[in-house]
């Protein structure tokens, strides 16, 4: 092997880079997901609107910052989530028990029901707390695929390699699933299992896709298996890995200076001028 | 260096071992063919030869099996793989990367083989199979010919001597094929490599042969020998057996009970020219005749084009289909073929007046009127399977539509027969084996009894006995007036069958007319496949001009 | 190349097992994309969605545990169902957590047996104690306990839903198996018995 042809085959080529600014895509996959995940807990028992507002906050800078985002998903991201945001607000504003709200000021009343700002204040503080759940989860997710992932499940976390393999063969299975699902359902259409309209007919019709496409799709899965039996997987303990995601200084920089701002922010942040409205 | 003493092997749940009691040897630097027909067990046979089974396919294994002189109970299948490297049939299943390097590179990682010595092999495979300037490639992105070639650049890679190969070409159409000969020829060159090669289409296959192995229907050995000794000496044996020979064999064999003598027996096309070129004189053969009356159209498509997230499938395709003909659609892997059969039969419905099929239009019709006209058989059998059962699957087109019992009982009766189905009634479907799937399927698109059929690749998987079985019933299904369409990679039954021929390439119609007209021009070339082996042997005749046209075994001439 | 190759062992789950999880896996997947967009619309009409539908979550799990019958299938499928889906979802690979907690989840009625007991009423038995128990988590993320009939309410679709699902996957796993997968990879391989050197006869 020439070295021209080695340094061809750069394995850490094959990542998207970016760039500095870009720096999401130069992180590994695991502090993506471990930096965000104090502040995730917390936010599950967090019920102040103003804890989620800021973290919403603080994810969409990195988020712009750091990822490259297509002109789609960036106006997804821009307006999909406020749009989010107001729609989950109405409907959990609309959910709450208006007893719950009494001593707050009424807006309107239709009959019995009594709509108060309260109700307003509570439905905002868990749409900003899913919300933010989202945009944090994204933080990961737009800047991460699949397969380094479960690469660095392998390399840092020490997962069986066996246990890796399966993942990266499931996402390799992923749309042959999908077009499987097309063509079976041609095929029970022309067959003339149409049968009817309605949910209960779609549900049974959904049940009849099932048996074919899983158990085509688990012959396909033992036929793999057996090529790659024979092609000694699974011989040794541990395999060469040519394609390495590091876990640098970076990486423990980026985790720790993302929890020591959520700890400020969970607990330096003065809450009392925010009321919590009918809480327990 | 591979031999196994007195192998069985029985499925779990199986009935009858098959192979049965199988002895065989495979020597440094030789190419051992095995052959036998659909059932015999040669897959599972080889399965056990790397050890699979016992190991990792559910089935008991009798006999011994020795790798390199050590039992394949005694060691593990990665062991084994050192010295036996496996490339199955479905190109599909052999790949587990995303990238053509890291597949042929993922063996030798598993055997903890250092990164500079992994990419040392793996250049020097991809280089063999000529696929080295594509290594950045996702596998998805090769040729059917490609991905079979990349998964013998991956047995290559695992440093094994031996290559057991099972059906490798099943699935390509005749460019993919010849690739892959062409690969594993420059392989067999180097005499430390030696090749075990199950294969149903011995055209391609039987100059790079050096010994045979036929097993009969039980999976018992019926014959061993060199090519000479079992395909030229006892060729009626092997024929008796119903496995596939090879077409020019076929053709001398006909022309041997016409008392035309061509000795050696030839296996190639070449030989048979050599052979026939030889003899003096030839009677004359029996051209067809000029074509019938013409008829009305059964099925007339009209600038059909399909166009599927962006890329256009087909374009602009116009074709007529007499009613009472048989139509075979031809064309390379990925010519739209399969899609072009599916929008006639309003799989996928067509655009609105593109299609009419018995005088419907698929895009309007609603199911079940359109399952009455027209019957589709699926490229892959189990795709289509909707009952628990083979019986209730022939029937379930008639139940729907309302037939009454007895009559239902009947029918499924004589389809059941007619098809060898019978004692396999109460099976599920997705256990019977590769052809009687494919018959079965076969068998519901027939019992209703619709006036137009569609069948993607009938004959796939099918030994020799039962694909003419298949096509005696079309033939006279048609003859009786039901038109035939069908997707087919085997030129030789369109030119032994098809009365019209209809050739796609690249989403475009070529061309289509009567069979003889579309073998005798240059259709063929232009779409990248390769005339049958009949023809081209005949076309390349120097001696007698009026056989040159010769291109189906029936034109041959009868013993007087 | 000297290095000794792991022996054959029966206790290792086979590549096979391992491949067919995959596919579970992806089924999953799949399921859960669908299921997570709709929790997205659903949240806003009725909190009990999750309670309700948090069977269907897991229903890929239980398919895989009833037709492989082998220790840490549901595990190995509920992970990789968090995997699958978490590049195409509004919760990323936030759900991993919630993937494992499934995934432990779903192994617990049968590693209270010692993976013994493979019956289906123990399917029913355990999935809907702890399926109903679980949506609890819920119950309590969405501010639904402050209503008591509510909550009864919530628990009683849960059970019900729960028994549902736990059917449809016996239902499932039987027709599959039916159809001949699975079934190779549910028992061990026949040990390796000491057969008379050669005598190549038939066995049946
Ligand atoms: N997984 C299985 N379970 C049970 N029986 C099986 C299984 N696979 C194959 N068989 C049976 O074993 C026999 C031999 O099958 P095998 O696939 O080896 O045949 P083959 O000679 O390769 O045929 P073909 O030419 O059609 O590929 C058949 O009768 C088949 O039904
Ligand atoms: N749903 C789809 N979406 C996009 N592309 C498709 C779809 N279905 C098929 N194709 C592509 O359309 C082309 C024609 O496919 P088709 O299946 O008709 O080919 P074919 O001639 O039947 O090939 P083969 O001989 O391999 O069966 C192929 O390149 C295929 O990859
Ligand atoms: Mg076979
Ligand atoms: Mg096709």
């Amino acid at each position: 092997m020439t070295a021209a042809t080695t340094a061809m085959i750069d394995p850490f080529a094959v990542r998207p880079d970016y760039g500095p600014v870009r720096f999401l895509y130069r992180l590994n996959p695991l502090s993506k997901i471990a930096a965000p995940l104090p502040a995730m807990i917390a936010l599950i028992f967090v019920r102040d609107p103003l804890t989620p507002a800021i973290f919403l906050g603080l994810t969409f800078a990195l988020i712009l910052i750091g990822a490259k985002l297509s002109r789609r998903a960036a106006l997804g991201i821009l307006l999909g989530i406020p749009a989010a945001l107001i729609v989950l607000t109405l409907s959990f504003a609309l959910w709450t028990d208006p007893a719950r709200t009494a001593d707050t000021t009424n807006l309107f009343t239709i009959a019995d029901y009594r709509f108060n700002t309260g109700a307003l204040y509570i439905g905002a503080s868990t749409a900003l707390r899913l919300t933010t759940l989202a945009a944090l989860a994204l933080l990961g997710g737009l800047t991460t695929d699949g397969p380094d992932l479960v690469r660095s499940l392998v390399q840092q976390l020490r997962v069986p390699y066996r246990i890796g393999y399966t993942a990266l063969a499931a996402y390799r299975f992923v749309p042959r699933f999908a077009h499987e699902l097309e063509i079976i359902r041609a095929a029970h259409r022309v067959r003339g299992m149409a049968g009817g309209r309605g949910p209960i007919a779609g549900l049974r019709r959904y049940l009849g896709y099932v048996v074919p496409l899983l158990a085509s799709a688990i012959r396909h899965a033992e036929r793999v298996a057996l090529s790659m039996d024979s092609r000694a997987f699974g011989a040794h303990p541990t395999r060469t890995e040519r394609h390495l995601v590091p876990f640098r200084t970076r990486d423990w920089l980026f985790i720790a200076a993302f929890w020591i701002v959520s700890a400020l922010v969970l607990l330096a942040l003065p809450r009392d001028f925010l009321p919590l409205i009918g809480d327990r | 260096m591979l031999s196994t003493v007195g192998v069985s092997i029985l499925h779990e749940g199986g009935t009858r071992p098959t192979p049965l009691a199988v002895d065989l040897a495979v020597h440094p630097g030789e190419v051992l063919l095995v052959l036998g027909p659909s059932g015999s067990g040669k897959s599972t046979l080889a399965l056990a030869l790397n050890g699979l089974v016992p190991h990792a396919v559910p089935a008991s294994l009798e006999g011994e099996v020795l790798i390199g002189g050590r039992s394949s109970r005694e060691i593990s299948v990665a062991e084994a793989s050192r010295t036996v490297g496996m490339v199955f049939q479905d190109p599909d299943a052999q790949i587990v990367t995303g990238t053509v390097l890291d597949e042929v590179s993922f063996g030798p990682e598993n055997l903890l083989v250092p990164t500079d010595e992994v990419l040392a092999r793996a250049e020097r495979a991809l280089r063999e199979v000529g696929l080295w300037e594509r290594r950045s490639e996702n596998p998805d992105r090769l040729s059917g010919g490609g991905r079979q070639r990349l998964a013998i650049a991956c047995a290559l890679a695992m440093g094994s001597p031996l290559l057991v190969l099972d059906e490798p070409t099943a699935n390509l159409d005749p460019v993919g094929i010849d690739e892959v000969y062409a690969v594993l020829r420059r392989i067999v060159r180097d005499d430390r490599r030696s090749v075990l090669l199950i294969e149903h289409n011995l055209d391609a296959a039987i100059d790079l042969v050096d010994r045979v192995l036929v097993l009969d229907r039980l999976g018992r050995v019926a014959l061993t020998g060199t090519v000479d000794e079992v395909l030229r000496h006892r060729v009626d044996e092997v024929r008796a057996l119903g496995v596939w020979l090879p077409i020019a064999t076929l053709a001398a064999l006909d022309l041997r009970a016409a008392g035309m003598d061509l000795d050696p027996l030839p296996l190639t096309a070449r030989e048979l020219t050599a052979g026939l070129d030889a003899l003096p004189e030839l009677p004359a053969p029996r051209l067809p005749g000029p074509e019938g009356e013409h008829r009305a159209p059964a099925v007339e498509v009209r600038s059909l084009s399909v166009v599927k997230r962006g890329t256009t499938l087909l374009d602009d395709v116009e074709l007529s289909v007499p009613a009472g003909e048989m139509l075979a659609i031809i064309g390379t892997n990925g010519a739209g073929k399969t899609t072009l059969l599916q929008a006639i039969a309003g799989v996928v419905p067509p655009p609105r007046g593109t299609v009419t099929v018995g005088g419907l239009d698929p895009a309007k019709a609603d199911v079940r009127t359109l399952a009455a006209t027209i019957g589709f058989v699926f490229q892959n059998p189990e795709h289509q399977f909707l009952e628990p059962s083979v019986a209730d699957e022939l029937a379930h087109g008639l139940r729907i539509r309302g037939i009454p019992a007895d009559e239902v009982e009947h029918r499924v009766d004589r389809m059941l027969a007619r098809f060898g189905l019978t004692e396999l009634r109460a099976q599920h479907p997705f256990l019977l084996s590769g052809g009687q799937k494919r018959r079965l399927s076969v068998g519901t698109a027939l019992i209703a009894g619709a006036p137009v059929l569609a069948l993607d690749e009938p004959t796939f998987g099918q030994d020799r006995e039962h694909a003419a079985e298949l096509l005696d019933v079309l033939a006279r299904l048609r003859d009786e007036g039901t038109t035939v369409l069908m997707v087919t990679h085997d030129l030789q039954l369109v030119a032994d069958y098809a009365d019209r021929v209809a050739v796609l390439s690249g989403g475009r119609l070529l061309g289509a007319g009567p069979t003889s007209t579309v073998l005798a021009g240059d259709l063929i070339e232009r779409a990248g496949l390769r005339p049958p082996p009949l023809t081209r042997a005949m076309r390349a005749l120097a001696n007698h001009p009026e056989w040159r046209s010769v291109s189906r075994l029936a034109d041959l001439p009868v013993a007087p | 190349m000297t290095s000794h190759a792991v022996p054959p062992t029966r206790r290792r789950a086979s590549t096979r097992f391992l491949m067919t999880c995959a596919v579970l896996g992806v089924a999953g997947g799949l399921l859960s994309i669908a299921l997570n967009w709709a929790s997205v619309g659903f949240a806003t009409v009725g909190v009990v969605f999750f309670g309700v539908t948090i069977g269907l979550w897991v229903l890929p799990s239980i398919i895989g545990l009833a037709l492989l019958q082998r220790p840490g299938a549901g595990a190995l499928i509920a992970v990789l169902a968090g995997l699958v889906n978490a590049p195409f979802t509004p919760f990323g690979y936030a759900q991993i957590p919630t993937a494992l907690m499934m995934a432990v989840l779903v192994e617990l009625p049968f590693l209270v047996t010692l993976y013994r007991v493979w019956k289906p009423w123990l399917f029913y038995v355990g999935y809907t104690v702890l399926l109903t128990a679980f949506s609890t988590l819920w119950f309590v993320a969405t501010d639904i306990m402050s209503s008591p009939a509510l909550l009864v309410a919530a628990y009683a679709a849960s059970a019900i839903a729960s028994l549902f699902f736990v059917w449809l996957a016996l239902l499932l796993a039987k027709r599959l198996r039916h159809a001949g997968v699975g079934r190779t990879v549910a028992r061990p391989v026949p040990p390796v018995a000491a057969s008379p050197y050669g005598s190549g006869g038939a066995t049946s």
